[in-house]
């Protein structure tokens, strides 16, 4: 637990010192796209946030929802395969699917973005009692360490931006027919449901396996 | 949950079924609409509900669904002066993955409401009735969000009952009943409820599931015979409130009842058990069958964690090129997000 916490606050400082992002969003696909094109379009996305380690040679993407049990059992073994895999990309796809509260905390997690506290507001989002109700949310953004004022004013200085993540990330999580969360894309697989430990390693070795090129990761991301 | 296969997801992206977020409930958990009079009398409360079917491993969830998981909520629309009361649950069974503790429908079950109708409506009156649910169904490692809008036309009439009566009243049978208040003692965050004797239920069952987890952890707690009736240990997540409400059931036998904290005076002559103290619980009631009984949390459980350790359904890589060919289509219909 402290362990892979530690690994997953590394990912945060990690974050928090990426670059400004330069890469441009890859449009989507034409129906002739490869493999590789298309899945790119899932992965290249300057606004979604990101664990982007050097030299990285597998990413997951996760679409979720904080208020989902299933993602709130997925978040300790995604963790953990973070603090024993130092190649592993995770993008973050947020997917309020459970209603106003939901929608709540992933407008909240988006925005602390901005002051680089994404990871651990998620992290607090996702390990904080239920229901998530106001007080609650603005707590675990307390307990995180980041500042709601600053959040309240990059909703409206990004509303745009963020408003335009949800959407593609919804619009995304629909291409896949995703019926619920949570969901990954691991390499050029995907799946619906949360994963064990064991269940995330093995799919990373397999995408590592995959034919398919990857991209050597900068760590600039 | 079965893998699905690559046909069936061409299929739907070519054809255009996901139109929206919604998934279809049939694959998961259904919901049917339930009236218990197509021409309900003026003046008079029926039964409305909703009978809901999940499919084997599915579940959903309490009025509070405990650590995580989503409460199901209607919206109804009628005419004017058309009152609804709240979704009444039956009492849920415990359900523990990962640490995290839910409360959920581990089976079929049907949600209730209250139905009033106004007393100046002239019979003949069509009243056209129209609920919007929406609800989760989840397993140990899938959670999908579900929606639908039924309509169905009543008129006030004689308020003869219609084929759904029989379901609704066996529903509101099963309905925990309403108890008179237990007592509660603190210390710190450490709380004892005194579920009275009175209520006749199996200490080795007896679960408490409160209305909001802040005022009662929904995780672990431990029910021991006391003097008095039956003490619940547990713990509130922040400071003690001054009142917890909730259900004690023993899978069997379900109330409703709130715990005032006890005076000085009570805690001197109630004092709390220690729980070897009373290491032989006997059934309060002394009925034999108590025991042949199992309550339905031991059964349910088994087959909601079945799937926990089954490797979730994963399309081939190709998939992602079948994607594509959804795209243009999918990109001209901007989704719009369910609403609660």
């Amino acid at each position: 637990m402290n362990r892979s916490m530690l690994a997953f606050a590394t990912g945060a400082l990690a974050l928090a010192a990426a670059a400004p992002a330069v890469a441009e969003r890859v449009p989507a696909p034409s129906p002739d796209a490869s493999l590789e094109e298309t899945r790119r379009f899932f992965t290249e996305d300057p606004d979604a946030p990101m664990i982007a380690p050097v030299g990285y040679d597998v990413t997951i993407v996760e679409y979720l929802d904080y208020q989902c049990p299933a993602c709130r059992a997925s978040h300790e073994p995604l963790k953990q395969l973070l603090s024993k895999d130092k190649k592993v990309r995770v993008i973050f796809r947020d997917w309020p699917v459970f209603g106003a509260a939901s929608s709540k905390a992933a407008l909240i997690a988006v925005a602390s973005k901005y002051q680089g506290k994404y990871l651990a507001v998620h992290d607090a989002l996702l390990t904080t009692p239920k229901p998530l109700t106001d007080a609650k949310i603005q707590a675990a953004v307390k307990k995180a360490g980041a500042d709601w004022a600053r959040i309240q004013k990059d909703i409206a200085a990004h509303s745009e931006e963020i408003e335009d993540l949800l959407a593609r990330n919804d619009e995304q999580a629909q291409m896949l027919g995703l019926d619920g969360t949570p969901g990954f894309i691991i390499g050029s697989t995907q799946s619906f449901g949360g994963m064990t430990l064991a269940q995330f390693e093995e799919s990373v070795r397999k995408a590592r396996t995959e034919v398919a090129p990857k991209p050597k990761g900068s760590g600039k991301r | 949950m079965p893998p699905r296969s690559l046909a069936l997801f061409l299929l739907a992206l070519v054809a255009g079924v996901r139109a929206s977020a919604a998934a279809d409930p049939a694959r998961y958990m259904t919901a049917e609409l339930l009236v218990e009079s197509p021409a309900p009398k003026p003046g008079s409360t029926v039964l409305v509900g909703f009978r809901m079917t999940p499919r084997p491993g599915w579940h959903g969830y309490w009025s509070n669904p405990g650590d995580s998981g989503i409460a199901p909520s209607v919206v109804w629309e009628a005419l004017d002066g058309v009152r609804f009361g709240p979704l009444m649950h039956p009492a849920p069974t415990l359900l523990t993955a990962d640490g995290i503790s839910s409360f959920v429908h581990a089976g079929p079950h049907v949600l209730l409401s209250r139905m009033t109708i106004p007393r100046s409506l002239a019979k003949g009156t069509p009243i056209p009735l129209k609920a919007k649910l929406s609800w989760a169904a989840c397993t140990a490692t899938q959670c999908v969000p579900l929606h639908a809008t039924f309509a169905v036309d009543l008129v006030a009439g004689s308020g003869v009952e219609g084929p759904d009566a029989l379901a609704l009243k066996a529903a509101a049978r099963k309905l925990p009943r309403s108890a008179a208040p237990g007592t509660f003692s603190a210390d710190g965050k450490s709380l004892r409820l005194l579920v009275p004797a009175s209520l006749r239920l199996d200490v080795r069952r007896t679960r408490f599931f409160p209305d909001d987890s802040e005022s009662f952890a929904a995780g672990s707690q431990r029910a021991t015979k006391a003097a008095g009736g039956i003490q619940i240990s547990g713990s509130s997540a922040s400071v003690p409130h001054a009142s917890i409400s909730g259900v004690v059931s023993d899978g069997r036998n379900a109330y409703r009842l709130a715990f005032r904290q006890e005076t000085p005076a009570e805690a001197q002559k109630q004092p709390t058990s220690a729980p070897a103290a009373h290491a032989a619980p006997r059934h309060p009631s002394g009925k034999r069958d108590a025991v042949a009984v199992a309550p339905k949390v031991e059964e349910a459980r088994p087959s909601v964690l079945a799937g926990q350790r089954e490797w979730p359904w994963v399309v081939a890589p190709a998939a992602l090129i079948v994607v594509a060919a959804g795209l243009l289509l999918m990109r001209r219909r901007r989704s719009q997000r369910p609403s609660t």
